[in-house]
């Protein structure tokens, strides 16, 4: 009697189980790449701090507070219009949907890391910040590694990230150093702009007037949503559904990462694979 | 009768996964060096520690599975089956409780630790305790005690 009701116990969980594998498979079928991963939080990112080591691109120190983005004091009578700057000239968008147009470092890479992140996320921070710069500075620089910033904003927990988004695309149209110095200013800075979406001012600290008119330019031009569209259609057709997620490619093999890596570990890892 | 079969079944089971699960960290070599940057997903241990988990762990798992499949002490093999996926639990529930994006590094697939996980480790615990209850409760006569002989 006991043994028959062991093995029905048993046989229930089996079937449970089975189900709930069923559930999730066709579950798995359509991700939802605006949904809130497990690792994301919603609340706003934590203060700046700076980076122990300068990025290669050595930029001036993104300024915590800068008088375009201090509010205007309370006034009783009513504000004259704020003056529009001219809406600036589309610059024309020459690359090609294929994400290694944008790859940073060499594209013959014996190596290549591609990330999908969103510049709202702390994970992504933490990662760009910790890890992903010093492997641009040492890896990259030099061709031996080539990097590939994949743009997913997570709207739906994210308001900010795709306009945050916007400008670091941009800042790669115009050239990798300016993605290098765009990314780190949002990075840093996140818990900044998290809150109100004020971006521009603080990119337009780091970048020279003619670059940021640049900047804005290739902003202005609507291909560039369409290439993070293109973007968010790459991280659904491969399964990412969370940020920072990587994809190495070394000889042919392609291992997906979920999180932030350490950097000594991703020394350690591209050391061994490059011979070092 | 149905338990004798129940019990063959989960136990070649069981020792197909674990021998799965070990193997796949291994070869190709580059697998296991991909496992380390599984480990460190989890912020949890430093360098040395993943280095060493990632080296003494995948041919535990595979040595495991064999004497699973061999069914040679099972008692054992299957609380040591059951402790170890325990332990795989404690760590992936810790660290998906903490918020924390990571890699399960179960089957050296990259898949994401998520609730599906979770769950599967825990359906996989089920055939490890009936093991354990199946082996205990059938003690050879040289080991029972004379009570219960």
């Amino acid at each position: 009697m006991t043994n028959k009701a062991i093995a029905i116990v048993v046989v229930l969980l089996l079937v449970a189980g089975a189900g709930y594998w069923w559930y999730s498979s066709s579950q798995a079928a359509a991700p939802d790449v605006a949904a809130p991963a497990p690792g994301e939080q919603t609340q706003a990112a934590p203060p700046a701090e700076s980076p122990a080591t300068p990025p290669a691109e050595a930029s001036p120190p993104p300024q915590e507070s800068s008088p375009q983005t201090s509010p205007p004091p309370a006034e009783a009578k009513p504000e004259p219009p704020p003056q529009r700057r001219p809406d600036p000239k589309p610059e024309p968008i020459n690359i090609g949907n294929d994400p290694l147009e944008r790859c940073l470092g060499s594209r013959n890479a014996p190596i290549r890391i591609e990330v999908f992140s969103d510049y709202q996320c702390p994970a992504c921070r933490q990662y760009y910040l910790e890890t992903i710069q010093f492997v641009l500075q040492e890896y990259a620089t030099v061709g031996k590694v080539c990097v590939v910033y994949y743009e997913l904003p997570l709207e739906r927990i994210h308001p900010h990230a795709r306009e945050a988004a916007r400008f670091g695309l941009a800042a790669r149209l115009i050239s990798p150093a300016h993605w290098v110095r765009v990314s780190e200013t949002i990075y840093s800075l996140q818990g900044q702009w998290a809150a109100d979406g004020k971006i521009e001012p603080l990119v337009a600290n780091v970048l020279p007037p003619a670059d940021m008119e640049k900047l804005r330019g290739y902003k202005s031009n609507p291909k560039l949503d369409a290439l993070i569209d293109h973007d968010i259609a790459q991280a659904r057709s491969r399964g990412v559904t969370g940020t920072p997620t990587s994809f190495l490619t070394v000889n042919g093999q392609t291992h997906r990462i979920n999180g932030p890596v350490q950097y000594a570990i991703m020394k350690q890892f591209l050391d061994k694979q490059l011979g070092q | 009768m149905v338990l004798r079969a129940l019990s063959w079944v989960f136990r070649l089971a069981l020792a197909g996964i674990f021998i799965y699960a070990g193997a796949v960290k291994m070869y190709p070599p580059i697998q296991r060096e991909f496992f380390i940057l599984d480990l460190s997903t989890y912020q949890l241990l430093p360098l040395w520690a993943i280095t060493l988990i990632a080296w003494v762990l995948p041919p535990f798992e595979v040595a495991l599975g064999l004497l699973l499949l061999s069914g040679w002490k099972l008692r054992y093999s299957s609380a040591a089956s059951a402790l170890l996926l325990l332990g795989f639990m404690a760590v992936m529930l810790f660290t998906y409780l903490r918020g924390v994006e990571a890699n399960c590094g179960c089957f050296g697939d990259g898949e994401p630790i998520s609730p599906w996980t979770l769950t599967r480790d825990s359906l996989i615990l089920v055939p490890a305790i009936f093991l354990i209850v199946y082996s205990w409760r059938l003690r050879p006569p040289s080991q029972a005690t004379p009570a219960t002989a």
